[in-house]
């Protein structure tokens, strides 16, 4: 009998308990019965509060201020933190300023990496501790959750073809010197990889000199000074960078070589560069529009925060377009500074 | 006391004056002339001596001190392993031009040796797939034989040092740029590791990374080097003052050559670790490290003109610059402002070192006289 009554009341006790938690749960569905509130709900729980740390190779340049402001316009919307640490071009202080970081735990980790392999470890390292991993146009010899940048081996061959189709074929002396950027980056790696490819299908191109100028538009004027010297009937010159490649847009002219050298570079677009084109200083530039790049970056930190992943488990790949500048029809490929500010 | 006594006995004082560290230098001497040493007590450890080297030890700590307050997580363990990583390298090359300043020279190319060892190291082991002993001694051979070039060139063919190492600067730079581009894409793609090369770029020894384990033993060895051994004891004497030590019957030669090859051996060390820590082949590797070790030694209270200074003070040099530029770096401090930091605080010391030595060497004359007075027979 006590055995009946005592089970009689944890029946109705289990009973109330249901109705009261089906009663909060209807509650807490009727809630969520919004999708569309539901989603800024989900995200701002997603991302709100995350730390985002940046590592480029040097505030001194338009691509990487262009990079970091629109970056930081989209993380302030968002309330997530931004940390920026500037190595200024010196390796040694990027390694530091990784190797820091990683022991500051963010939550992700952009780089853009001065060379293939000197944060190959230390971007492992970042993985293994938690951290999202975001590679920006140079890729280190370490894969990462993410690479977010132009296909720099293709633009070598977009640019290659474009060279043979002007310098080739017996038009010209088919002479063409390449101005590398740092040469043990993947930047100038990579294109020169896809551009010797198509030159080397071609007999007619000869490729007189392979130089690094270390992205310095001093060095690239040096030696294009030099290489002019040496063949004044250079067919063209093509620099990995545009900024860089101005230097050698001035020694061409500075030859009195002015549109007979004809000057190319794959550029990330700095109003400079698209100037350049339309003083006729540059021939063609290849632009990869560093603006829309820096909100492809944002994009890639807000898709890995809400991704649920672990970092080091997948990898995602977002690539940069690519626009030819010929002239000031295509002025809009270029990005103003100003804007940003 | 015999007239040639005399003499000689003015020329230690003289040393002595301008190095009060030539004291454990003395040594090295006759018994004769350290009978003679001990009976001057101007050579007796000042006050001032004590705080001259003080003042970077203190300046260290605070600071150390300021940042472990400032940047989170400074303290923690991982972050004190990665500061001690950092520091190894740099500090070592501060060390190899120690040695040299010790000596009374000077050495522009240390941070060309140190890229050039790095660059051998990463050539010899993942181009060449020598084994990591043989590469090893390979890339400490280059650091040998450049410094030694060095040194026979301002021993013995008597160049200046200065003009000298400025020159194997740019070569060694420019040979460097030249490799560098040759071997670019198979140092780009090559990716040898072994448990030993693995060791050497991010090993631990009780906690300890490898890099500073192997910073620790070299400085002691330095260390008791400079100030027990007689080649060592030699280095110093010859620094303090080039004619006293070449009339107390020191080979100053060879003494300056030693200096120079122990130098190229310490830059090529600090490379072998670098290579296998970056793996790098960038050829950005050492540039603008020759002016940081000049100021670490510098802010170490080391005075250029020879013969002072300890192997301790120049690793505190080196810490006080790393932890400023490491510092500075993890504050979000802008990179130009940090290069010019670094030109501010080498001016800055060397003309409070400037001050500091003229007011001492002041003092020191004035009061001179009268405990020679209280010191002669």
């Amino acid at each position: 009998m006590v055995d009946f009554i005592s089970g009689k009341r944890w029946a109705i006790g289990l009973v109330s308990a249901l109705v009261v938690t089906w009663g909060f749960m209807d509650g807490a569905s009727h809630a969520q019965t919004d999708p569309r509130s539901q989603l800024r709900i989900d995200f701002d729980k997603a991302v709100k509060g995350k730390t985002v740390a940046w590592v480029p190779i040097t505030m001194g340049t338009p691509i990487d201020q262009i990079w970091t402001a629109v970056m930081q316009s989209h993380f302030d919307k968002y309330g997530i933190k931004f940390i920026v640490r500037d190595p200024n071009f010196d390796s040694n202080s990027q390694l530091q300023a990784v190797t820091s970081l990683i022991n500051e735990k963010p939550d992700v980790l952009i780089v853009q990496n001065i060379n293939v392999s000197l944060l190959a470890r230390e971007l492992k390292r970042a993985m293994e501790n938690g951290i999202y991993v975001i590679q920006v146009n140079m890729m280190s010899n370490q894969p990462s959750d993410a690479y977010v940048g132009v296909d720099n081996v293709d633009s070598g061959r977009l640019i290659a073809k474009d060279i043979v189709a002007q310098c080739g074929g017996g038009k010209s002396s088919g002479k063409v010197a390449i101005v590398q950027g740092e040469a043990t980056s993947a930047g100038s790696l990579d294109q020169l990889k896809g551009a010797m490819e198509v030159f080397a299908a071609d007999k007619s191109i000869k490729v007189v000199s392979t130089q690094a100028a270390n992205w310095d538009a001093n060095k690239a004027n040096e030696i294009t000074a030099t290489v002019l010297r040496q063949h004044p009937d250079l067919c063209a010159t093509y620099g990995h960078w545009g900024i860089m490649q101005q230097g050698a847009a001035q020694a061409v002219k500075a030859a009195g070589l002015q549109g007979k050298v004809k000057v190319y570079a794959s550029s990330d677009g700095p109003r400079s560069d698209c100037e350049m084109v339309e003083q006729g200083l540059f021939y063609k530039v290849l632009s990869y529009r560093a603006d829309i790049q820096g909100m492809q970056i944002a994009d890639a930190v807000l898709t890995l925060l809400q991704s649920g992943e672990k970092p080091g488990a997948k990898r995602l790949t977002l690539l940069s377009n690519n626009f030819w500048v010929t002239g000031p029809a295509e002025r809009h490929y270029c990005y103003d500074l100003s804007l940003t500010q | 006391m015999t007239q040639a006594e005399d003499r000689s006995a003015s020329f230690l004082r003289g040393a002595l004056a301008r190095s009060p560290s030539l004291r454990v230098a003395g040594r090295a001497f006759s018994e004769r002339e350290r009978g003679l040493l001990s009976r001057y007590p101007v050579f007796r450890r000042r006050f001032g001596d004590s705080l001259d080297a003080a003042v970077p030890l203190l300046v260290m700590c605070g600071l150390f001190a300021a940042f472990a307050l400032l940047v989170p997580n400074y303290l923690s363990g991982s972050n004190l392993q990665q500061l001690m990583r950092d520091y190894a390298e740099p500090c070592l090359v501060a060390l190899a031009l120690g040695i040299v300043v010790f000596a009374g020279g000077i050495d522009l190319s240390v941070g060309a040796i140190f890229a050039l060892a790095k660059f051998t190291a990463l050539y010899l082991f993942r181009i060449e797939m020598w084994p990591l002993p043989v590469a090893v001694l390979g890339v400490l051979s280059v650091g040998a034989v450049i410094g030694a070039i060095n040194g026979v060139l301002i021993a013995y063919l008597k160049t200046r040092a200065f003009l000298t190492t400025l020159a194997m600067l740019l070569i060694l730079r420019a040979g460097l740029d030249f490799v560098t581009n040759a071997y670019t894409i198979e140092l780009a793609n090559a990716w040898r590791d072994t448990e030993g090369w693995y060791w050497l770029g991010a090993g631990y020894f009780l906690g300890v990374p490898s890099n500073m384990v192997i910073l620790l033993v070299v400085a002691l060895a330095l260390h008791l080097f400079l100030t027990r051994l007689r080649p060592g004891l030699h280095i110093m004497a010859t620094g303090a003052d080039r004619k006293a030590a070449r009339h107390a019957g020191i080979n100053t030669r060879r003494v300056t050559l030693l200096a120079y090859v122990l130098s190229g051996l310490i830059a090529a060390l600090a490379g072998l670790f670098y290579a296998a820590r970056q793996s790098s082949a960038g050829s950005d590797t050492g540039l603008g490290w020759g002016v940081t070790a000049l100021t670490a030694v510098v802010l170490g209270g080391v005075s250029l003109s020879g013969g002072g200074g300890s192997v301790g003070r120049v690793m505190i040099g080196s810490a006080i610059l790393f932890l400023l530029m490491s510092g500075l770096l993890r504050m979000n401090m802008p990179g130009g402002a940090s290069s010019a930091l670094i030109g501010a605080t080498l001016l800055g010391a060397v003309g409070i070192h400037i001050q500091w030595s003229r007011r001492r060497a002041r003092s020191r004359s004035v009061r001179s006289p009268v405990s020679d007075q209280r010191g002669a027979p």
